[in-house]
């Protein structure tokens, strides 16, 4: 750790200190510059806060737009937002007499709210274009969650000021440097006990992707502070992409197989897909989530053109379903793959029982054609019960938005899970099971089925164990 | 990416032998069947039993609850159990290792598929010991983590996690705890590895997340090894100084006595000590049966301190009892604070508003300033200076002092005016929970 230490820094305690006291004799923490040309002096004055704002992209024009100011103080931000067009809500943790006073004469409509970070939900707030989040990072006792429940809120872009503690290394070198984050037990910064923690840059920008933003942007480090703009979208595909769409086989969660998700779970998307680019890198990989970019986690190379990506489930998504697509820096955007997040009051498990299946006089879909049976491991008919063969049943169906629950697999007439079921385009589909555990050597039949169709054509397999 | 320390560069092989391992051997925890049948898992019986060792358990667990989180194979479950202890299992995703083992051993233990952020809504009852081993660094929310094991914690919780400092945490004792972030698979290859903390950092998560005191077990394989108790030692039998004197108990913001348990809340505590030379660790504040650390210690006068500290997680709804003693004293007298204690009356009676310092009735003088003392009936008796609102028109007043109700009932509250308070006559109410007093007329001249 080489990170210079403002904690524990007795000038860096003295300066806050001052500005408390001076706080408590000048009683305003923002200027306040009335339409009458007056001015409310404060504690930081109205030149300062311009800057402080024009270090962000924020549009001049804000008509018909929402923006929420978290941590309002005495509302600068708020009413300059409302000023520009914008419908406000200004949320602070403590009551501020003083931003009362300046709504007043000022004549604003702000919407001003008394709520925590941890309090902050679209249920009650809705959701908004733009999201101010200056100088509250740090004093979360949960940076993380904080920075979820922002990005929830947020429909097109936040605005993120913190505290940093290598803000004194310039803005290239501080982006790559360590990501560690100082954690403040009691008063160690500032002789404050309301902070918690102080990130590095590197922690702070790495902390907004985690939180599910899809591009994150350091604008300037002044004072020991980094401004950082976070996206929820990609940038726009370019108009004449050189390389031929993906194809999503699908997208499922990791830890069941499914396409379900539920709300209160650390979970992570696993998406299956087919590109012909060459080498593709985690950083070329755009997906988007109901049309909210996410970043990769992780990419894997499968062979045969197949790719998978592992990412985390961007927060704010509500019960329902949800489209996944996907797009590489030099393509345009693949087919959508569906999947459900729960509700909260949801039961947890995803193996709820079997699905029910129609009689088979009673089918209204026509049966699938079942075209081939693998081992996964070997391509081959041939199994031999070792603990990591699959048995992968590829087949047509005509049926539209087939998930693992519709489909039943059936080896000698006796029903095994389906544990994954891959959309292979143009109407092919691919299951994974495993071997029956009392499968003996010999020959076998694997048929399978919809819940809405009659049995396709049966395939032969072979099981001989390997002493 | 940047570099990430050699910490996690040898924890990424360390997690790659440990997964050829692992798939090798089938078993994480090797495990005695009990029926001459065993399973050799990566990790052996040997350091399994060696690392229990370490644990402050008691040798009987009769009687006791204890929660495993993370349980994986669950040996640590079944070990409880075989001592006597009621156990709960939970795991983020179900181990067919458990079940198998679970009915080899004809095991009782109660096992549920939950991520550690499902456990308050899980119904559960707290427990005597909580065995939180190998799960904080995956978490995305260590602190809040931490604060859920604690609200689940009557005595003891060992927790075990990667520490990104192992090497090199005893040359740096002083440094401020840090802890580094892992955004994609820095660490050890895994996705859903988080945070990598220092041995430091740790140890002042575990302080901050509520637990009283926090002592470092030992270190081996990256691995750091804590136990968190929420109790103090306890009070030495001999040689104590006095006991301090509680003056006042209160919420750090709104000075009031009520508290929600359900929010981020802190306490302000007045106390009298003849101790010299008293520093923050020593002072050892408790509410209820937990004791909980002090956040910062500041002498006012002579022999008189203010603490602060934050409200331990955990505790009962209903009155509970602040008390503090030093680590040489015995515990000073309690004082009383509401945890979401309804503030509600029937019915408010409001008599003699008048002059806080003339006592002239019906009537405020207003120079610079101006208090306004009046006798009020029909409060519950989780009245504070928060929760009882004095109106003055729509300004409100800011209470300063409530006294204990009288025989008849009735309460003294004297409140300041506040600045900018029109002259003249203004309508004087009195507001707690969802009663309004009768309003009186009060003239400010």
């Amino acid at each position: 750790m080489s990170a210079p230490k403002v904690a524990g820094n007795p000038e860096f305690s003295k300066r806050v200190q001052e500005q408390v006291s001076l706080l408590t004799r000048k009683g305003w923490y923002h200027s306040i510059e009335l339409p009458d040309g007056t001015l409310i002096p404060g504690l930081i004055s109205v030149e300062a806060q311009k800057l402080r704002l024009a270090s962000f992209p924020i549009p001049q024009e804000l008509t018909g737009k929402r923006v929420l100011d978290v941590g309002a103080a005495g509302g600068w931000c708020s009413f300059e937002m409302e000023r520009r067009g914008a419908d406000v809500v200004a949320v602070d943790c403590v009551e501020v007499e003083e931003f009362h006073i300046a709504r007043k004469l000022l004549g604003s409509q702000v919407d001003y709210r008394l709520l925590d970070v941890d309090e902050l939900s679209p249920d009650k707030l809705g959701r908004f274009d733009y999201v101010l989040f200056f100088g509250v990072l740090y004093h979360l006792r949960h940076p993380l969650l904080g920075l979820e429940k922002i990005c929830a809120l947020t429909t097109d872009t936040a605005f993120i000021e913190s505290f940093v503690i290598d803000g004194d290394r310039p803005a290239g070198e501080a982006q790559s440097g360590s990501r560690v984050m100082e954690f403040y037990e009691t008063n160690e910064l500032g002789g404050q006990i309301d902070n918690w923690f102080g990130p590095s840059v590197g922690c702070l920008l790495s902390l907004c992707r985690a939180s599910g933003f899809a591009r994150v942007e350091l604008e300037q480090i002044v004072d020991c502070r980094a401004g950082v703009t976070c996206r929820r979208h990609w940038e726009p595909p370019s108009s004449d992409p050189p390389e031929p769409a993906p194809w999503v086989n699908s997208a499922v969660n990791n830890r069941t197989n499914d396409i379900y998700f539920h709300p209160l779970k650390d979970e992570y998307i696993c998406i299956y897909f087919k590109s012909h680019e060459p080498a593709l890198t985690r950083d070329q990989i755009r997906v988007e989530i109901d049309g909210y970019g996410v970043n990769v986690l992780v990419l894997a190379e499968l062979g045969r053109q197949g790719w998978q990506v592992n990412l985390k489930v961007p927060p704010g998504l509500d019960p329902g379903p949800h489209q996944v697509r996907v797009r590489t820096l030099h393509s345009l955007f693949s087919n959508t793959f569906q999947i459900f997040m729960r509700g909260p009051g949801e039961a947890a498990s995803e193996f709820a029982g079997p699905a029910v299946a129609c009689p088979l006089e009673s089918a209204t879909e026509p049966a699938p054609f079942l075209y081939e049976v693998e081992n996964n491991m070997s391509g081959t008919r041939l199994f031999h019960g070792y603990r990591n063969e699959h048995l992968c049943c590829f087949f047509l169906s005509s049926e539209p938005g087939l998930t693992r629950r519709d489909v039943i697999v059936e080896m000698d007439g006796r029903p095994e899970p389906v544990l994954f079921l891959a959309d292979l385009g143009t109407n092919g589909w691919q299951t994974n099971s495993r071997i029956p555990a009392w499968l003996e050597e010999g020959r076998h039949e694997a048929r399978l089925r919809t819940l809405r169709s009659p049995y396709s054509n049966a395939v032969e397999i072979r099981f001989e164990r390997l002493s | 990416m940047p570099p990430t320390s050699s910490a996690a560069r040898r924890e990424a092989l360390r997690r790659l032998n440990f997964s050829r391992e692992l798939a090798e051997k089938g078993w994480y925890h090797s495990m005695d069947f009990r029926d001459g049948t065993a399973a050799e898992g990566v990790i052996s019986l040997e350091n399994l039993k060696r690392r229990y060792a370490l644990f402050p358990l008691p040798g009987d667990l009769m009687g006791k609850r204890v929660l495993d989180i993370g349980a994986w194979d669950g040996w640590f479950s079944f070990e409880c159990e075989r001592r006597g202890a009621t156990v709960t299992a939970i795991d983020c995703v179900e181990i067919d290792n458990f079940l198998y083992a679970q009915q080899k051993l004809g095991s009782q233990v109660d096992y549920r598929v939950l991520d550690l952020f499902e456990l308050p809504q899980a119904g559960l009852e707290p427990f005597d010991y909580v065995l939180f081993l190998g799960v904080l660094y995956h978490l995305k929310h260590p602190l809040l983590a931490l604060e859920i094991v604690c609200r689940f914690t009557r005595e003891v919780t060992v927790v075990d996690s990667f520490v990104a400092d192992a090497d090199t945490w005893r040359e740096r004792v002083d440094e401020v705890p840090w802890m580094e972030f892992y955004e994609t698979c820095e660490l050890g290859e895994q996705l859903d590895n988080w945070v990598g903390p220092s041995v430091g950092c740790l140890m002042a998560l575990c302080r901050a997340a509520g637990f009283a005191r926090v002592e470092l077990l030992g270190i081996e394989d990256q691995h750091a090894c804590v136990a968190c108790y929420r109790r103090w030692e306890p009070v030495a039998a001999t040689g104590q100084r006095p006991a301090p004197v509680l003056l006042a108990a209160c919420h750090s913001l709104n000075y009031g006595i009520n508290f929600s348990a359900n929010r981020d809340e802190y306490l302000t505590c007045w106390f009298q000590t003849s101790e010299p030379e008293l520093r923050r660790e020593m002072v050892l504040p408790q509410v209820g049966d937990y004791g909980t650390p002090a956040l910062y210690l500041t002498g006012v006068e002579p022999k008189t301190w203010i603490v602060n500290f934050r409200l331990p997680p955990g505790l009962a709804r209903g009155w509970q009892m602040v008390g503090l003693r030093t680590t040489r004293s015995g515990l000073s007298n309690t004082l009383p604070i509401a945890l979401d204690v309804p503030a509600e009356a029937d019915h408010l009676v409001v008599i003699d508003v008048s002059d806080g310092i003339s006592w002239e009735r019906g009537t405020v003088r207003f120079e610079g300033q101006g208090f306004l003392s009046f006798w009020i009936q029909g409060l519950s008796s989780n009245c504070d200076r928060h929760n009882v609102r004095p109106y003055l028109g729509v300004r409100r007043l800011t209470v300063e002092f409530i006294s204990q109700a009288g025989a008849t009932g009735f309460r003294q509250i004297n409140a300041r005016v506040p600045a900018g308070v029109e002259k003249g006559e203004h309508s004087f109410t009195v507001r707690f929970g969802s009663a309004v007093s009768e309003p009186q007329t009060v003239r400010v001249v």
